[in-house]
């Protein structure tokens, strides 16, 4: 059977009972984006690691337990590393600020250290956000997720959401623009994915 | 369009998502005349531009290989076990419910066993007596060849009195103990010196031990009442 066209739950379902492709598959998919969203929660690679592999563990142990009706498979993972992520942050394996920028292509390497800075800047400010806020800033601005994905994950309203939303932003604003040089940087830099 | 309405707006027009056209160039109007919403515009492209300037540096990162080896490895050992032993991992149902049952069990045991007393004050208020010398009831055989008779009425039992088991001192007391409640024949009567009606030794009384607090060793009993 074909694992690209499955559905998350196709995939799911046919893992439950023993098909290794679909975990296989199901994992590639979505392992990236689990370990981004707990790489810019806590600003820990380690921790992103071991949650990840908590995360798909607990899908090979407890996968029979999801309710498509509570969600989406992605809302099922996202929840899972959620908890991780936060208990990890507890112990105290966050802030090591060990997720350096992979290198850019040295296409314009003038700009390479401005965009260093620059990026150095967004992620503390984003770190230094409250969880709540920093939960929604990284589902819906960075994994571009909309806010009733992200409801789904969070486990709330989606006008929870987006009063979050709108109150990181203003935090964030309060924090990056201000400083004259980074502002310079944003409007001198255009970010990679916009570049058509 | 008024700059409440423009505020709630603001972050997805900057992101060229979420509103449809109309409210697009509503908004985009209000901005070209409020040079408040028109910084706010601009101030959230900037954001805007910034955050996706983050989200790309980390676009193509993700877990090490390592990571999915080994969780095919995990995948591999859960389904090579045998029905059986899944499913007592993925419901361990039995488990608490044995667990809750051997936890009522000691929990029960706990608050039923004996209390030990420290200072009876029924010991205290009821000094030990020598044992009363009383007659041994009739036979039955005469009681066959006679007319039957009314029962005369039991005989109430003492209860506040101990009777001691072992010799004591005269007017000494017993100062500390634990006291077990037990039922006993009422026929067993008669091996303490207490009258015992043949017509009536059937059924059982209760009565209280004192047991030693050293040795265990039964000291002293009184009977309390009959048995229901």
């Amino acid at each position: 059977m074909n694992e690209e066209n499955a559905s998350d739950g196709e995939l799911l379902e046919r893992m439950v009972s023993g098909d290794r492709d679909a975990f296989a598959a199901l994992y590639r998919r979505r392992q990236a984006g689990v370990y981004r969203f707990a790489l810019q929660m806590s600003g820990s690679e380690a921790l992103a690691e071991d949650v990840v592999q908590e995360v798909f563990l607990a899908l090979i142990r407890a996968g029979a337990t999801y309710d498509p009706a509570c969600g989406p498979v992605t809302a099922f993972l996202y929840g899972i590393a959620r908890n991780h992520v936060r208990r990890g942050m507890g112990r105290g394996c966050h802030g090591s600020a060990d997720n350096a920028p992979e290198p850019l292509a040295a296409d314009h390497p003038e700009n390479d250290l401005a965009r260093s800075q620059t990026i150095a800047s967004v992620r503390a400010a984003v770190l230094a956000l409250p969880v709540r806020y920093r939960e929604v800033v990284v589902l819906c601005e960075l994994e571009e997720m909309d806010c009733r994905e992200a409801a789904d994950v969070l486990g709330c309203a989606v006008g929870t959401v987006k009063s979050r939303l709108h109150r990181a932003r203003r935090m964030l604003a309060g924090r990056l623009l201000p400083a004259g040089a980074t502002l310079a940087v944003a409007r001198a830099i255009r970010p990679a994915r916009c570049v058509p | 369009m008024n700059c409440g309405e423009f505020e709630a707006l603001v972050g997805n027009l900057a992101r060229e998502r979420g509103p449809e056209e109309s409210e697009r160039r509503a908004a985009t109007a209000h901005a070209r005349e409020c040079a408040g919403c028109s910084s706010r515009l601009v101030e959230e492209r900037e954001l805007a531009g910034l955050l996706g300037l983050f989200a790309a540096s980390v676009a193509r990162r993700a877990a090490p290989p390592r990571v999915e080896a080994a969780l095919l490895d995990a995948f591999a050992r859960q389904h090579a076990l045998p029905p059986a032993r899944r499913r007592s991992l993925a419901l361990p149902l039995w488990a608490l419910v044995a667990a809750a049952a051997v936890t009522l069990v000691v929990a029960a045991a706990w608050l039923l066993r004996p209390r030990p007393v420290l200072a009876p004050p029924a010991l205290a208020e009821s000094p030990i007596l020598a044992p009363v010398p009383v007659p041994v009831a009739a036979p039955v055989a005469q009681r066959a060849t006679q007319p039957r008779r009314r029962r005369p009425p039991r005989r109430e039992l003492p209860a506040a009195q101990f009777y001691p088991l072992t010799p004591v001192d005269a007017g000494a007391q017993i100062q500390g103990g634990t006291i077990v409640r037990i039922g006993m024949p009422r026929r067993a009567l008669a091996s303490f010196g207490w009258p015992v009606d043949p017509d009536d030794s059937g059924g059982a009384i209760e009565a209280e031990v004192v047991l030693d607090g050293d040795t265990g060793m039964a000291r002293a009993i009184r009977f309390v009442g009959s048995r229901q």
